[in-house]
């Protein structure tokens, strides 16, 4: 099975006054298409630095990323940032802890915002249905300020799902929200994007939804041994 | 501790601190700027009062004034049925012509407490001089005089004095003889009379020069009948209209102040959001909320303190360029007085006290203040209404409508932004610019008094524009209509004359034209009157279509407005009645005008210009220069370029103090949208994510910073061309006696709008630098 996801001896670091911290040293990962993991591991260990470089948003310092979206081949340590940009566009997903929707957007329009950014307008409908199958039918036209966190979670999964990414990052996505939202949102996430095949990496402090995901990895371990 | 902690944190945010500084700075620029040119015009303006009736307050007339009626006049005071009447003394204050030029005769009662003034200023010409009133008989029938008449009078000269030019000061009875009046004949009677708004007027003029002439003049009472009251400044029109242009510039002035106000609220609001977690950790160990109130606003005292004596520096220099722009033949002296520093320093340390401490208020409050919500419209709306209606309230009133009308505006910016935000989603359009235009209408709490600051700035340069269009257009047309003629002579009565006889034999000349003129008083009130030939032709320059009869008469409107007469309207003039038929415009006059026809005026006036239409006008002219060295000869082109120029020298204070608002607000808008930005960090991370490029970042900041400048333009337009009509229609009638129409002139509306959205967007799309950015931040 092609790798979705190829990772090698991946390095970067931060400096912090005087201090530089490395966060991620020699970091290896190969992770097959359709295939949902779990990146583990105590709050500075680099799980979110990792989904960062995955999604184009940050440089790694060194090593190689490569992407395999789509039938296509991305060298993301090659790629200059205005064609990050576009692959994270076309072909990512991204959902955050928090503050993920624009709070001068209805609820329709934060989900049509990835179609939007690509120019298509044929997909307003399965916009809908997410929403519909999200228990957000009567939600449309609400602005983020009134809905609840469970509810502006799940509109941030229906906004990432809406392009069928090949590849869906989730950074902490039930980090914020009590137990009983936690279940519904991490169910939506996994449910719909093994439905559609996609290739899913999400960073969590959570046994639960870790334990919905094929494969974990542990960032403390990882950085340790280095690989 | 706290104090060191926010000097370093106004150190660490250099850019935001740095233009805090800058809009301060302006602002106090403005009115220093404006302080020291009126302050120096002011001197100049009560210059051309005598001192000598300088001190009264008002002036009592009656038809032909006599001593008698003076005596009745001092008993009645005497027997104390004048209340607050603290002097009362006879006056002359006539023109009369000697050895060919006209010359201003005061007489006063040399032994009332004013008239003594004249005893103790010294000679300059050999006269007896000294505070002694046991003088010789000659000192007594000597007389004072300015500098321009030492040469000209007869009489024994008892010193020079600072008057203005071709007055003669005397004795009652030497101004009887210089006149050739019977001992009973008086002017008037002037008297002071103690207002109890005095004191604090004196200091109003102090702060702000030209402000007495903003207020209404509590009216005299209990006066006997018969008898008219006028003020000084009925009396002296030309001081009291420069005085006016002084008042409307000072009150100009105060806008950009005002604007930094706002300003100042915005960057307290932007630091305070970024201090806010640092000030609740300090609660939270102890310290009290009152303190880290004193304590922040201490710091923005201190940036207040160094921006008012930069601001002193720059408005000197500022001053010194606007001086010589508008009145390029005088040098000028402007020194920093005591006054202005204090002004400069109480300014800054008011802005920045009162915006920090508002904006750190209002960052402990959640719900909106109900003193706004509720008392502003309450207390404005009758202000503004009254101020426009009402004609007693003066120009004062007319201000105070502008500034009711302006914080209402103000007012309104919230609910506005409210009611677009509620209209957003059906905004069409890119979603991207979609996203910004609702963020320019989103966060009324952030945005909405750097709104204000943009509107006001705006609206005022539209009102401006609009009045100083409307009322160049107005002075155009009055040109074209008056400059009918090809020259123009001006100069003594002798001279021009011998030109008048010489040019009646000459064929070249095509139309001769004379005008005599003479000052009198009608119902007590100064007037000019004009006597010339009154054909068709020459009354089509007034706009009247035909010839005017001997028993009719033209009146400019300050002197309707002065006299109360309409067209129609019977007017006496020393005994003989005349009809009014027309009340034509006379922009640039300080003294109302009557013209007459000359051949109904009894006894002929001196001969003060000529007008002349030849073949050949330059050739005449030159021919005619050199026989008449002392005449000025002007052509008529001449004369349109020079008015023209005058006209907008006299508005480049306007537009430099318009300018510095509209810098100010410019500032303002920049800082509350870097505070914007600064809030939204973590959605544009999200939009990262989802992969919005670099360059549709700048189109969202371009956005956002037009969609601010398109909701300061809904309602600065409306607002500004409200202004306009105020300007236009309430405050020029009051100050200077005149109606302008309000002309709405694309380019006076377009040009302050195109300059706003400018601003504004340019305040969207430029970004602080990454240290200012995380300053105050925790990590």
């Amino acid at each position: 099975m092609t790798s979705a996801v190829d990772v090698k001896d991946l390095n970067k670091s931060y400096q912090d006054g005087q201090q530089r911290i490395d966060v991620l040293q020699g970091l290896n990962l190969e992770l097959p298409a359709g295939q949902t993991l779990a990146v583990m591991g105590p709050s500075g260990s680099g799980k979110s630095t990792l989904l960062n470089i995955l999604a184009g948003l940050v440089s790694a310092d060194m090593g190689l990323v490569n992407l395999h979206l789509n039938n296509r081949s991305y060298a993301l340590h090659e790629l200059d940032e205005q064609a990050r940009t576009r692959l994270r566009r076309s072909s990512i997903g991204y959902v955050y802890q928090f503050f993920n929707l624009v709070p001068t957007l209805t609820v329709v329009e934060n989900v049509c915002l990835p179609a939007r950014l690509n120019r298509r307008n044929d997909l307003d409908q399965r916009a809908d249905e997410l929403l519909a199958s999200f228990g957000l039918k009567d939600r449309h036209q609400a602005f983020p300020e009134v809905l609840s966190g469970g509810e502006q979670q799940r509109v941030a999964v229906a906004r990432a799902l809406l392009l069928k990414p090949p590849l869906l990052l989730a950074d902490e996505p039930t980090g914020n929200l009590d137990a009983a939202n936690a279940d519904q949102v991490a169910s939506l996430l996994f449910d719909n994007a093994k439905a559609l095949g996609l290739t899913v990496i999400v960073a969590t402090h959570s046994e639960e939804v870790a334990r919905r995901a094929d494969q974990r990895i542990d960032m403390h371990h990882l950085n340790q041994r280095g690989s | 501790m706290i104090l060191l902690a926010l000097a370093r944190f106004l150190l660490r945010t250099p850019w935001s601190t740095g233009m805090a500084f800058l809009g301060v700075m302006l602002g106090v620029t403005s009115i220093v700027a404006v302080h020291l040119i009126s302050a120096s015009i002011a001197a100049q303006l009560d210059g051309l009062i005598p001192s000598q009736l300088a001190g009264y307050s008002h002036f009592l007339h009656r038809p032909d004034v006599t001593t008698a009626d003076y005596f009745d006049l001092r008993r009645q005071w005497r027997e104390g049925r004048l209340p607050h009447v603290d002097e009362v003394a006879p006056l002359i204050d006539e023109t009369t012509v000697i050895e060919g030029s006209e010359v201003r005769v005061v007489g006063v009662d040399l032994l009332s407490p004013l008239g003594m003034r004249l005893l103790t200023q010294g000679s300059e010409t050999g006269g007896t001089a000294g505070g002694n009133p046991s003088v010789s008989a000659e000192f007594w029938r000597g007389v004072w005089v300015d500098e321009t008449m030492a040469a000209l009078t007869a009489a024994p000269i008892n010193a020079v004095v600072n008057a203005p030019p071709g007055t003669i000061i005397a004795d009652i009875g030497v101004a009887h003889d210089l006149l050739g009046w019977s001992a009973e004949e008086l002017s008037y009677v002037g008297i002071v009379y103690q207002s109890k708004w005095q004191d604090i007027v004196d200091i109003g003029e102090h702060m702000l020069p030209g402000f007495a002439a903003g207020f209404p003049l509590q009216p005299v009472s209990q006066i006997p009948s018969g008898w008219t009251v006028l003020s000084l400044s009925a009396q002296h029109p030309a001081s009291s209209f420069g005085k006016s242009v002084l008042f409307n510039i000072s009150a100009l002035g105060l806008l950009a102040l005002l604007v930094a106000w706002f300003l100042i609220y915005q960057v307290a609001v932007s630091w305070l959001r970024r201090l806010w977690p640092v000030f609740e950790r300090l609660h939270v160990l102890g310290v009290q909320w009152r303190k880290l109130q004193l304590t922040f606003v201490a710091t923005l005292l201190l940036l207040g303190v160094l921006a008012a004596l930069s601001g002193l520096l720059v408005g000197q220099a500022l001053a010194v360029l606007l001086y010589q722009l508008a009145l390029p033949l005088q040098v000028p002296d402007l020194p920093l007085d005591s006054w202005v520093v204090g002004k400069a320093l109480f300014s800054a340390v008011c802005v920045c006290g009162l915006g920090g401490g508002w904006a750190f208020r209002q960052a402990r409050t959640t719900t909106s203040d109900a003193i706004v919500k509720f008392l502003v419209p309450a207390m404005m709306l009758p202000a503004a209404v009254l101020g426009v209606m009402v004609d007693a309230t003066g120009l004062g009133g007319g201000f105070l409508s502008i500034a009711a009308i302006s914080l209402l505006a103000a007012w309104v910016v919230t609910p506005l932004l409210n009611a677009l935000a509620r209209f957003s989603p059906r905004l069409p359009g890119p979603i991207l610019v979609r996203l910004s235009l609702r963020e320019a209408i989103w966060y009324p709490r952030d945005m909405g008094v750097a709104l204000a600051g943009l509107i006001l700035a705006v609206a005022t340069a539209i009102g401006v524009s609009l009045m100083v269009d409307s009322f160049r257009s107005d002075f155009d047309r009055m040109l074209g209509q008056r400059l009918s003629y090809d020259l123009v002579v001006e100069g003594s009565a002798q001279d021009l004359q011998k030109l008048e006889l010489q040019l009646s034999d000459e064929s070249a000349v095509r139309q001769l034209q004379s005008y005599r003129q003479a000052q009198l008083r009608v119902a007590g009130v100064p007037i000019q009157l004009v006597a010339t030939q009154t054909d068709q032709a020459e009354m089509a320059r007034y706009g009247y279509p035909q010839a005017l009869a001997i028993n009719e008469v033209l009146i400019s409107e300050q002197a309707a407005r002065a006299l109360a007469l309409g067209a129609g309207d019977s007017l006496d003039l020393s005994g003989s009645p005349f009809t009014v038929v027309k009340i034509f415009t006379s922009f640039g006059d300080v003294t109302p005008r009557l013209i007459l026809n000359e051949e109904g005026v009894a006894t002929p006036l001196p001969l003060v210009s000529l007008s002349i239409n030849a073949d050949d006008s330059a050739a005449l002219l030159e021919q005619l220069k050199s026989d008449y060295v002392s005449l000025d000869f002007r052509l008529q082109n001449e004369i349109r370029t020079l008015a023209l120029e005058t006209f907008d020298q006299t508005f480049a204070i306007t537009t430099a103090l318009v300018l510095i608002a509209l810098l100010v607000a410019s500032i303002g808008i920049y800082i509350a949208v870097t505070a914007l930005r600064l809030n939204k960090k973590v959605q544009m991370n999200v939009l990262a994510a989802l992969g919005v490029n670099r360059l549709e970042v700048v189109g969202m900041d371009f956005a956002l910073g037009f969609g601010i400048g398109v909701v300061a333009m809904l309602v600065a337009v409306p607002l500004g061309v409200m202004l306009g009509w105020i300007l236009c229609d309430v405050i020029n009638p009051r100050a200077f006696g005149w109606t302008v129409t309000l002309q709405l002139t694309p380019s006076a509306l377009m040009t302050p709008v195109i300059w706003g959205l400018l601003a504004a967007s340019a305040a969207g799309l430029i970004r602080l630098g990454r240290r200012e950015q995380s300053a105050g931040r925790g990590r």
